[in-house]
């Protein structure tokens, strides 16, 4: 009886210490969080942050809710004295931050060969897409708007320390399609840099990550399922410490006429592209790649992004094909991505032909 | 002895059983309470109003950029007219999943779905 009762009290005590080394409870304090919202870059923006000290973690939410607003200042192409707004036919000196951004942009404007273009701003300027001005141009503005676009309107260079951007006459830069990737990117080294441990960034759904959750696990991230409420998702990606961006014709747009126009514009026509895509998602450690080559393959459509990915096996990309539940994946993405809604098929992209 | 022994088994037993029942509960973050979702609504970043979802009723919000009118009810929310310029925000149809938001930006006005339990992702994206 008493070796029984030993034996139980033994086997209790082991029970425990693996439910604790699993982290499902800590008894180092209780974990944190610090959570806010706010309204920028264009769209709601929601930082959750993790850890011990709840006044330390407060501090850092409004450090980086202030360090949004400085680089939505330098980013935005909305505001009239952004740097971004400011450049033109002369050589205009930058921030670092802006400089980079730009590198960033035209290596994969490159890499794409223009299917990204941060010269695009001439055509959205035209559209105001998402806003009350919004409107379709006539073919004429949209032709004339197009031989200011392309991605090598844009040149730089740095000259004793310093940096400087240059336009060719009358183009126009929009970083929409990149800049919240790289705001998120210098947002999460900023929150690890200061001691930030586990940290959800949600940039209007771009979403970028600080470690793996407060209990050691992986974040769940929904991929939002484009025919659906807005949270509803048709998959799940599985990460830490990484980046998960989303792009698709849902999320903006305007009807005129029956015929709905959306915000992701082809740089070859002017007009918002064809794609078979309904959703495209990328994840990757880098948020700023990730961003771009959402737009990019939107714009590709099947054929030109099945031939990018054939070239970059390393991509996790993740397709919905428009109009049907057929999802696309590369191996990449394979690993982290699993479909929740079992009517959805499940096909490879990127393999090439063997 | 041997009764000390058995009085320390049955001690270390109890505590280790309150110990693991304390965890799960902690891990299961209150299932009981489940039941209990509720819409948040945030205008400007600033919460405004916690309303339980099994009460049916709509609400309008006034900021100085327009209104909005939210339908709660069947375990879900959404905003059913507004005066906002795109309308994407009545788009977004009804949210029910729990972490899910709909959301007007020309408005600032944020309905978030909350609950006691934890929702099956940690967000999503769009």
């Amino acid at each position: 009886m008493k070796k029984l009762l030993i034996a139980f009290a033994v086997l209790l005590f082991i029970a425990l210490v693996i439910v604790t080394a699993r982290g499902r409870i800590s008894f180092g304090g209780k974990t944190e969080e610090a959570d806010g919202e706010y309204f920028r870059l264009g769209t709601i923006v929601r930082l959750r942050l993790f850890g011990k000290d709840k006044k330390f973690l407060e501090g850092e939410l409004e450090r980086a809710d202030a360090e949004i607003a400085r680089l939505e200042a330098l980013f935005s192409a909305n505001a009239a004295d952004s740097e971004v707004r400011r450049a033109g036919g002369e050589w205009v000196r930058v921030s670092p931050e802006t400089y980079e951004l730009l590198r960033r942009a035209l290596e994969i404007a490159e890499e794409t060969n223009g299917a990204f273009d941060p010269a695009i701003g001439r055509i959205t300027g035209l559209w105001k897409i998402g806003t009350e001005e919004a409107r379709v141009p006539g073919a004429e503005e949209i032709r004339a708007a197009l031989l200011r676009c392309g991605y090598r309107n844009i040149s730089l260079k740095e000259e004793d320390g310093a940096r400087f951007i240059k336009l060719s006459k009358g183009a126009r830069i929009d970083l929409g399609a990149i800049a919240k990737g790289r705001a998120a990117d210098i947002l999460a080294k900023k929150l690890c840099e200061d001691g930030v441990k586990s940290a959800l960034i949600d940039l209007g759904g771009n979403l970028a990550l600080v470690g793996a959750k407060p209990d050691g696990k992986a974040w769940r991230l929904g991929i939002q399922d484009p025919g659906k409420a807005r949270g509803e998702y048709f998959g799940v990606v599985e990460t830490s410490d990484g980046s998960v961006v989303t792009s698709g014709p849902y999320e903006r747009f305007f009807e005129k006429e029956g015929v709905r126009y959306h915000h992701i514009f082809d740089p070859e026509t002017g007009y918002p592209a064809k794609s078979e895509f309904s959703s495209v998602t990328v994840a990757d450690r880098d948020s700023t790649k990730a961003d771009a080559l959402c737009t990019a393959f939107f714009v590709m459509g099947r054929a030109r992004a099945e031939k990018y990915l054939e070239k970059h096996k390393e991509i996790a990309a993740i397709f919905l094909l428009d109009g049907e539940n057929r999802i696309l994946i590369t191996d990449a993405a394979r690993g982290l991505f699993t479909p929740s809604d079992k009517s959805f098929s499940l096909e490879s992209i990127g393999k090439g032909k063997k | 002895m041997r009764r000390g022994d058995k009085i320390m088994a049955a001690v270390t037993a109890a505590g280790s059983i309150m110990m693991i029942a304390g965890a799960l509960l902690q891990q299961s973050g209150g299932k009981s309470a489940e039941g209990s979702k509720t819409a948040e609504i945030l205008v400007n970043g600033k919460r405004e109003y916690v309303v339980p979802l099994n009460r049916p009723r709509e609400l309008l919000i006034e900021t100085p950029e327009g209104f909005n009118i939210i339908r709660i009810d069947r375990g879900g929310a959404a905003i059913i007219s507004a005066d906002c310029p795109d309308g994407a925000c009545m788009r977004m149809g009804r949210i029910t999943k729990e972490g899910s938001g709909a959301v007007c930006l020309p408005h600032r006005v944020v309905v978030r779905i909350k609950g006691a339990g934890r929702g099956k992702v940690d967000s999503v994206s769009w």
